[in-house]
Parts: structure tokens; sequence; C-alpha cells
């Protein structure tokens, strides 16, 4: 763990006290939203840190930064969508936190935020839900259509991480379907475009699947990423082997999250198959050799078999989902 | 195949092969170590652990086994052919008290003559592990001497009746093939395993004779 960025970690925690105070005396609704509300108010125990502040404010953002003026010297920062985000830097010390704010409305339907408390003097801040949270990384993982807009492998793999570990702590909620189509509409009309779910749920997977490839060279997560992933973890290093299974894992789910209604039973299904068959030698057979039909390099196949038999279960299950039709993911 | 199971390694040694199919259930390996030998060794106080499987696996081999504490403190040597210790500035730097084994992490996918231990981790036969230590010793790959290696075979040979076409057929494989046979010719003559085919005796001797003349060679 680096220590600065504990450091910084620590000062969001500060900064959001502040806001979340100033907020409510103002009557208006801020929510902590993006990694650090998933990593430091959503999971039982945060499991790596996560240095920037994202919030949604409904009132006006530098009245709101306002009250931290004494304090900490705060600066705004450029932003290309100035009508849907305020960006600003809050430096104290040697510390600088930046705190990114969302002016548009999380939600088309619904308010996707409950309150929870933080701090010794237990501040009231309103904090988006694990569905929403793990929609809307879902969400981001689409570059190339509603997701991020450039492939950045640090802001991938934090959201590929992120995303895991709500599941691995809430499993996956009935909303969280919902929520992600709703996700996927606000960031349309933010960026003008019209991407329809199916195509949005093909360009995660496939950039999912290249970021995991087992040859290095090719892969869009490299080893060095992951050692700089590694500086941020709180809990043990993440290694080569662990990144493949969180990102078939991902892929799986979100051919799952395509089957609607049918999206727990699936789910459930491929957990059982990752966990209760991934050690019997005819499943991961099966698999192997489904695989190896669908053009995947058996060489691939193979490695993942033999060093990540669980990613191999989620692999399968990104190409066969459970009661759905067998994929070939293309290049998006 | 005899079953030689109830020669099975010490309970350690086990214990690391069961995390090992625990931890990669797909992962075809043979494990064994000198546990069943040390009776024979004058100077080797460690127990030396090898796990033999394919390259892919060595790094994973070598992290899982790192994940317990208990396995930490051993010094490791790792590679395809050319076993080399990995962990060697971590090793000079300890006394040697502090070091409490040593785990050989070898390339190796041939499994014939090996039992199944559990899943798909194998035991190599008595024969297989001591044309081993052969071969390593010879190569000078392993902190291991050819008398040490010697020894071993010569006392089992005494305790045991050692299966002797398959240990040749290995060795040739093993590329000792030759100092295999001028082995079985020594113990031969010193009367350690009178059950030894006489083919084995004359190329023995042959090879034997042959090492003398070019050693007297001016």
């Amino acid at each position: 763990m680096n220590r600065q960025f504990a450091e910084r970690q620590e000062q969001v925690l500060v900064i959001l006290e502040v806001l979340a105070k100033e907020a409510s005396r103002r009557k208006e609704t801020l929510v902590f939203i993006g990694g650090s509300a998933v990593q430091t108010m959503v999971l039982k125990k945060a499991k790596r840190l996560s240095v920037d502040l994202d919030v949604y404010y409904s009132g006006n953002a530098g009245e709101l930064l306002g009250v931290l003026g004494s304090e900490y010297l705060v600066g705004k920062r450029q932003s290309k969508q100035a009508d849907m985000f305020d960006f600003y830097n809050a430096v104290r010390g040697s510390v600088q936190v930046k705190i990114d704010i969302a002016k548009f409305k999380l939600a088309e339907r619904g308010e996707p935020y409950e309150a929870r408390f933080l701090g010794i003097g237990k501040t009231e801040v309103k904090v988006a839900t694990p569905a929403y949270l793990l929609a809307s990384k879902m969400s981001a993982l689409a570059v190339g259509t509603v997701g991020r807009r450039e492939f950045a492998p640090m802001d991938f793999l934090k959201d590929v991480f992120d995303a895991n570990a709500l599941i691995d702590e809430y499993g996956i909620a009935r909303e969280t379907a919902d929520y992600f189509g709703q996700v996927c509409n606000v960031q349309n009309r933010m960026n003008k475009t019209s991407f329809k779910e199916p195509s949005i749920m093909e360009s995660i997977v496939a950039r999912l699947l290249e970021s995991a490839l087992a040859d290095d060279e090719k892969a869009a997560i490299k080893r060095s990423d992951l050692g700089n992933f590694n500086e941020y973890s709180l809990q043990g290093m993440v290694k080569k082997t662990d990144y493949w299974t969180m990102a078939y894992r991902l892929a799986a789910y979100c051919r799952a999250l395509a089957l609607k209604e049918k999206m727990r039973d699936a789910v459930k299904e491929i957990e059982k198959g990752a966990n209760e068959k991934y050690a019997e030698r005819e499943f991961a057979a099966m698999c192997e050799k489904k695989l190896a039909e669908n053009g995947i390099d058996e060489k691939q196949l193979h490695e993942l078999k033999i060093l990540a038999p669980k990613a191999l279960v989620y692999f399968y299950y990104a190409h066969y989902p459970p009661g759905g039709i067998s994929i070939t993911t293309t290049k998006f | 195949m005899t079953n030689r199971l109830e020669r099975a390694p010490a309970e350690n040694t086990k214990r690391i092969a069961r995390l090992l199919v625990g931890k990669m259930p797909h992962l075809e390996f043979a494990f064994w170590d000198l546990s069943d030998f040390m009776p024979a060794f004058h100077n080797v106080r460690r127990n030396m652990i090898f796990i033999e499987c394919e390259k892919l696996a060595h790094n994973d081999v070598i992290g899982a086994l790192a994940e317990k504490p208990e396995l930490r403190n051993y010094l490791v040597y790792s590679g395809d052919r050319k076993p080399v210790a990995i962990n060697e500035a971590w090793a000079s730097a300890k006394n040697t008290g502090e070091i409490r084994g040593v785990i050989v992490v070898v390339a190796r996918t041939d499994f014939h003559e090996t039992d199944v231990f559990e899943g798909n981790a194998h035991i190599p036969s008595v024969e297989r592990r001591l044309v081993d230590l052969l071969a390593y010793s010879l190569k000078g790959y392993l902190p291991f001497t050819i008398e040490e290696a010697i020894d071993a075979l010569e006392w089992e040979a005494k305790n045991g009746k050692l299966k002797i076409t398959t240990m040749q057929r290995y060795a040739s494989r093993r590329y000792v093939g030759w100092f295999f046979d001028i082995l079985m010719y020594r113990l031969s003559e010193k009367g350690s395993a009178p059950y030894i085919d006489p083919r084995y005796v004359e190329s023995g001797k042959r090879y034997h004779d042959a090492v003398l003349r070019v050693g007297k060679h001016e």
C-alpha cells in the first residue's frame, strides 16, 4: 500500500463529510458515487485505496465548495462537458484531492441512493446503492459505446475490481439491470449517441475479453498495469490469474444481464459452475472443447484450465450463457 | 507397475501436494522427496522436495507455496532441464538454521513410472526417483553429490528388489544410461544386488574399463 495514496483517501472522507453537512444545510442533494463510495462506504471492508471524490450535487457546485475555503486551496479544472460536470482540485499541505461533481440526475426513475453514516460524528451521507454502483461500473467498461471515452488501463482495472467486489458482497440485484439501462440512456444523451443495449453489452464483453488475453503482449491489461494497481491494494497482490477470473466473471455476468428476467437464474448457474464444478475434470474438458470449437486459441484455454480454472468456467459462460444461445464475440 | 504408495513421501510433502491439487486441480504433476533415502545419506541433512510439472505453471506453483507461511523459509530451485536457485540472495542472507528445506520445481511432462496419489498428482516409483537423483547429481544441477546418490541407490538395492530393467530404460531417457550401467556393474561386483541382469553388468564393465582407460591415457 502506498502511503501517499492512503493520505489522499483520508482527505477524500474529510472533504466528503464537510460537503455533506453543507449540502444538507443548503437543503440540496449530494450523493457519494464512484470507486471511493464503493470502497469506503459500501463494502464492509475496503479492498483498495481510492483517491478521488466523485459526487452528484443538485445545487451550485462552486458555492458548495466555498465551504472548504479556509482549510483548502480549491481550484477549478477544465471540463469538456461543463453542462454535465464540474471538476475541482482541493489541496491541503502536500495532499491533493480531485473532486468530480456530476450535475445530471443519476437515474431517470427513483432515487438510487441511501443514507449511510460517516466518521466519528456519524454524519449522514447519501451514498449510491450497491445495485446502482454496479450498474454504473459495468457501463463504464463499455469503452467505445457508452463507457469511458478512451481505454485507460488503470481506470478499467479499477472498474473491474470494484464491480467484482460489489458482486462478492451483494450479488447482483434485480434493480441492477434496470439501473444499467438508465445509466446507458443518460450516457447516450450526454454523448449524443444512440447505442442500444445489445451493442453496449457486446462492447463490454469485447473489452473484457481483450483485456484478459493470456498473451501479455496482446492483452490490453498487462502485468505492469497490475503492478501499478497493486499500489492501491489493501488485500494482497492481484495477480494476472486473479485478473482473468475477475474480467471473465464480469463478461459472463454481462451475458446474464442481457437475459433480463432470467438473469438471476443464469447468475446462479454461472456461480455454481465456477465454485462447485470448476475442479471437475469432465466439466473443464467440456468447457475447453466447446470453446476450442468456437475458435478460441487452444494454448490460451490450456493456460486458463491449469492456472485459473474458475476463469475458464466464467470464460465458457461468456460464450455460452446459461439458458441463452452461444455467442461468438466479435471485435467491437 | 508395482504400487509403491506405501513408500509415499513425508507428511509435509503430501500436504504440499494436496495444497497444489486444491489450488490447481487440473495441473498434472509428480512430487517426491528424499525422506525414503535419508538413512542412506551422510551429508544430506535437509529434505529436498521435488515438484515436477509443465513449465507454464512454475511461477504459480511457487506462488501457491509462498502463500503458506511455513513454506516461505525454503530454498527454491526452479528450471527447465537445469534447475537454478531462484531465491539465492534471500538464502545467502539467512542463517543455515533458518532455511527449513529445499523445494525443486522442475519442468517435466513425462509421468511414466509414477502412481496416482490424488487427482492429477503422481508419485514417481522408487526406481525413477533414484535415477533422477543420479541424473541431477551427475549434471551438477543440485547441491547433491554423486556419492550421496550412489549411497541411496546401493541402500535401496540392498533393501528391496529394484526393477533394474525399468531403471535402465529410464536412465537412458535421462541420458545417464551408461553411468547407470557402470553402477550396476560395481554393485554386482560388491555383491550389493545379486539379482542384477548379467547384460547390464557386461555393458557396465565395458563402460567402466573405458572410463578408467581414459583416466590413464596421457
